[in-house]
């Protein structure tokens, strides 16, 4: 299967002053994502999920390493140039109330695509316009009303509607659902497979959320303080953590039922997580400090040895075809991921 | 005098026309606003006549400029010279006309300088930011530190004491205040995601600036230039008025005023005509400056104004007396409704019959999607529901003392020692300038006041250890910026701790977190309660943090609970449409291959509430019954309420497919 976006070993660093070191926001991170995938990188805040997002739009610039689409090399290229590609690859961003022009009627803005590639207009751009509307649930006739008066959901389904009308080969989605209730989340959700059954577009989808990327990935991609911690298929790596943060983060998400969420509580205590406010350290600080030289996850690991502090574990084979990068993960105890947790929900 | 240091641009920020709700720009419509203003059309109607008569001197003016009338001289208004004649006989009205044109010409003149100058170098320094904006904005507060009269004195002698030469300086004089202007209100519209989305779409810059971000910053553009109008019009009659510019006899609105003052003993009326004419100009621009800000924050409050607009809201239900779960409980709230807007009339309830008990020690969940009323909720029982929300109906006892209705005294004895309150957002709770152990010393001061300056010391660290911050030196010592969210919120749980509370009302604490941290926040809440015998009410969009912490649950929706009880019976056998709905919709639950069940549309807002089950419109059980008349809160099992009679016999049905 050719890959339709290639990324290895990207890194983007930010100065942040004279004194300060630079803040190392990705390290070395290589994805690939092919046609009709959906491929989730999750991380917690400062684990530079959104930065590699940034990278492949050409939003931030790149230190190094190097973006592959449809087999161009756009690591640098410049704003001019991207409008050769530009309608293949779009976004869908958190904020659905900044997405849009407030001041354009978000017909307009979701025909915007069209007129910056009027190429791959097949057909009126009005017709175009109106079927969107209906592919994403809301009356053609919303074309001429602004976004002050949608709501949120709404607003996030006209935003998916303009990255897609372009018919686009790669969509980045950041956090696209986080700012939305659990209700309008699920209807979110569903259009976007929707969407994706038909037209065959793949997706990178930026989430903090482990339980959303479940159901919605192929392929689960962790970072943590910029680098990639484990990677692969999403059912595996959320039914059997292999790394001790995907662990960490697994067990951490509280589930709707007490019996079983206080039986993963007691095991999140006994095991996993270090507790983070004894050591001084957030996220953004371990990335600022670390040198690269030994694990980022190492000062908030609760396995961690001296190995962890001095050498950088590479990604390694895994079981179920996963690659985790972790000096010890064969000897961890295996934990409890969603698989075994949610199995309530048969009993009831 | 430093013409840029007296005026202070006035920002985007005070007209909102950065914020992201913002609805439709209407041109047309903005622009009959204005007019319609109170102020704005008789400003509009000012200037524009002052414009056409003055633009048509020379064919209205009843004389020449110039024309001496030596037979009426300091006349004083007659039928001759309406508006009477200076100490040569001139007639004043024409000199008026005539001299308009120089104080308006230069005030475009200036205008049109400061607006393009400021305008470009302001969205370039705006858009592009990095060095140009750098080197810009340092070069304009240069301009601004430079005395204009020193400069414009200057460029009087220089250029042969030429109008059009000092007012294009004082234009570039000037063009600061638009340039910050406009680079402000160009930052706030740089940050929006659209325009991110045109970029990788591959519209051009120059089509993102035109499209995207010209529309955004005409607003405070326009008006600034309307303020400056203004300011210019009256440093011109100055610079005239001291004999620059226009060389009399050549007449000028400050000359007059000039002239005028020779004979003011003689005729105090030569002084009314120009000093008024002036006056009203001024005062004509700068008020079509406020009322166009005013129009376009009125365009902006639109939306949020709405909510505010209905009158006849359905009835409230009289629901089953809830029986306490114990017997002494801590906090009892009745038939509690809050209302929202102006008037006794015109207010919109978004709280109604909101019933709940708290027992000592408990740890509650209000769980809902946000515009469910949680905070609302919250607030009312802290009595902090702020300018334009009161309780409308209900009783609050707090270990039997009812406290809506009471003073704010009462209130200010209960907030931090009875109830103690922490928000969603660690970080804005704290204050940036103070260290942590000195905004959390501050707090234990107010509790205790006879405390010593070493005990206080040594509270502060119990707090700190309480809450899992077992350095406290270290932390003691950090201010605001230098320490994490999960710390932020562990720091303001202490400060909520420090009077010894028996309720602390959490909304949404753990929101703004990461999960591992939130997994700690959750332990060190349930620690605290368990150890102190503190109640805890928390509030969450969450149903797994509900889950992980609490007792018992209370689910809103759409102002009204739907939903009390165990939080083992919500989430396994859940009696309210809405509460099963909710729970469906979450991503765990969900079969491989399956679209995820949602719940269709969105909450009602509280105007539009219908007289019958809120939730109707969205439930797949509706049947008649919930549309015709209002659901009250019924008993379905031992401490178990739901505001659905249908709702039980469902979720068996649900529990049988």
């Amino acid at each position: 299967m050719t890959e339709l976006l290639d990324v290895t070993d990207l890194s983007v660093t930010y100065r942040s002053g004279f004194r300060r070191a630079p803040l190392r926001a990705v390290r070395d991170v290589s994805l690939s994502l092919a046609s009709g995938e959906t491929l989730a990188v999750v991380g917690e805040s400062g684990s530079g999920k959104s930065t590699i997002a940034q990278a492949i739009l050409g939003l931030t610039p790149v230190s190094s390493g190097k973006i592959v689409f449809q087999g161009d090399d756009i690591t640098h290229v410049r704003a001019a140039k991207r409008r050769q590609f530009g309608g293949d690859l779009q976004a869908v961003f958190q904020d659905p109330y900044s997405s849009l022009n407030p001041v354009w009627p978000v017909g307009r803005s979701i025909a915007e695509p069209l007129r910056a590639h009027p190429e791959r207009v097949s057909g009126v751009t009005g017709d175009l316009v109106a079927q969107s509307f209906i592919d994403i649930g809301l009356s053609p006739d919303a074309r001429s009303k602004y976004p002050g008066e949608f709501s949120g959901g709404q607003l996030q389904r006209v935003a998916i509607a303009r990255a897609l009308i372009s018919s686009p080969k790669v969509v980045i989605c950041d956090e696209p659902v986080s700012s939305l209730d659990v209700s309008v989340q699920a209807q979110i959700l569903n259009l976007l497979d929707d969407l994706q059954r038909a037209s065959g577009v793949s997706y990178l989808f930026i989430s903090h959320n482990l339980t959303i990327v479940r159901h919605i990935a192929h392929r689960i991609l962790v970072l943590y303080s910029g680098a990639v911690m484990e990677e692969g298929p999403a059912n595996e790596i959320t039914s059997q953590p292999q790394h001790p943060y995907t662990q960490a983060l697994i067990a951490s998400v509280p589930l709707p039922n007490p019996e079983v969420q206080r039986a993963r509580r007691l095991e999140l205590l006994q095991s996993v997580t270090a507790d983070v406010a004894a050591t001084p350290a957030d996220v953004l600080e371990v990335g600022r400090r670390s040198t690269g030289s030994g694990c980022p996850f190492a000062a908030r690991c609760p396995h961690a040895v001296d190995v962890c502090w001095t050498e950088r574990p590479a990604l390694r084979e895994g079981r179920g075809g996963v690659r985790v990068a972790c000096h010890l993960f064969e000897n961890l105890k295996p934990v409890r991921g969603f698989s075994d947790s949610y199995s309530f929900k048969k009993e009831k | 005098m430093s013409v840029s240091e007296s005026l202070s641009p006035i920002t985007p920020e005070d007209h909102g026309n950065a914020g992201p709700t913002r609805p439709p720009a209407s041109a047309r419509r903005t622009f009959r606003r204005i007019v319609l203003h109170p102020t704005g059309g008789p400003a509009i109607l000012w200037l524009l006549l002052v414009t056409i008569a003055c633009a048509c001197a020379s064919l209205i003016a009843p004389y020449t400029p110039n024309g001496e009338d030596f037979t009426a001289i300091l006349s004083g208004p007659t039928h001759a010279h309406l508006l009477g004649t200076d100490e040569l006989g001139r007639d004043i009205l024409s000199r008026l006309l005539y001299g308009g044109r120089v104080s308006l010409e230069g005030v475009v003149e200036a205008l049109v300088v400061a607006g393009v100058l400021g305008l470009c170098f302001g969205v370039i320094a705006g858009y592009r930011g990095k060095l140009f904006d750098t080197i810009s904005s340092r070069i304009v507060e240069i301009a601004m530190s430079i005395p204009a009269i020193v400069v414009l004195l200057m460029v009087f002698a220089l250029f042969n004491n030429s109008e059009t030469w000092a007012m294009v300086t004082l234009g570039i004089l000037t063009s600061p205040v638009i340039f910050r202007v406009t680079r402000a209100a160009t930052l706030a519209v740089r940050e929006d995601a659209y325009l991110a989305s045109a970029r990788i779409t591959g519209v051009s810059e120059l089509q993102i600036m035109r499209r995207h971000v010209a529309p955004r910053i005409v607003g405070p553009f326009v008006v600034n230039l309307s303020v400056l109008a203004g300011v210019v019009l009256g440093i011109q009659a100055g610079l005239n008025y001291i004999g620059l510019g226009v060389t009399p006899p050549a007449p000028s609105w400050g000359g007059m005023v000039a002239d005028a003052q020779g004979y003011l003993q003689e005729q105090p009326w030569l002084i009314v005509p120009s000093g008024v004419v002036i006056a009203l100009t001024i005062l004509a621009f700068v008020l079509l400056g406020d009322d166009i800000r005013d129009v376009l924050s009125l365009r902006t409050s639109d939306r949020s104004g709405r909510g505010f607009t209905s009158v006849d809201q359905p009835p409230i239900p009289t629901s089953t007396e809830i029986r306490s779960a114990s017997s002494t409980p801590l906090l009892s709230v009745r038939g509690l409704s809050v209302a929202f807007g102006p008037k006794r009339g015109s207010a919109t309830r978004v709280v109604q019959d909101v019933a709940f008990d708290i027992a000592p020690g408990e740890i509650v969940g209000i769980v809902g999607e946000s515009g469910c009323g949680k905070t609302v909720t919250a607030l009312a029982l802290l009595g902090l529901l702020g300018r334009g929300g009161r309780v409308v109906e209900g009783s609050c006892l707090f270990e039997g003392r009812e406290l809506f209705g009471t003073s704010e005294k009462v209130w200010h004895s209960v907030r931090g020692r009875e109830i103690a309150f922490v928000s969603q957002e660690p970080m804005t709770s704290l204050d940036p300038c103070f260290s942590v152990h000195s905004q959390i010393g501050e707090t234990v001061h107010r509790h205790e006041p006879t405390l010593s300056r070493s005990e206080v010391g040594e509270r502060v660290d119990e707090l700190l250890v309480q809450v899992g911050l077992s350095d406290t030196r270290d932390v003691g010592r950090r201010y605001p910026h230098q320490i994490s969210g999960g710390m932020a919120q562990r720091i303001c749980i202490a400060v909520a701790l420090a009077g010894r509370p028996k309720l602390l009302v959490a909304d949404e604490p753990t929101t703004a977190l990461d999960v591992t941290v939130q997994a700690e926040i959750l332990n060190l809440l349930r620690r605290i309660s368990e150890e102190t015998g503190m109640a805890v009410l928390i509030i969450t969009h969450d149903l797994g943090v509900v889950a992980d912490l609490c007792r018992r649950a209370i689910v809103m929706y759409a102002g009204e609970v739907a939903e009390i009880g165990s939080v083992n019976e919500i989430m396994t056998t859940p009696a309210h449409p809405y509460t099963q709905a909710l729970l469906a919709a979450n991503p765990i639950f969900a079969t491989d291959g399956e679209a995820l069940p949602s719940i269709p549309g969105t909450v009602t807002p509280p105007a539009e509430w219908p007289v019958g089950c809120h939730f109707a419109d969205r439930c797949a059980f509706q049947i008649e019954a919930c549309l015709t008349a209002p659901i009250p809160l019924l008993e379905v099992d031992t401490n178990h309420y739901c505001r659905c009679p249908y709702g039980p016999r469902i979720s068996i049905e649900i529990g049988r497919r």
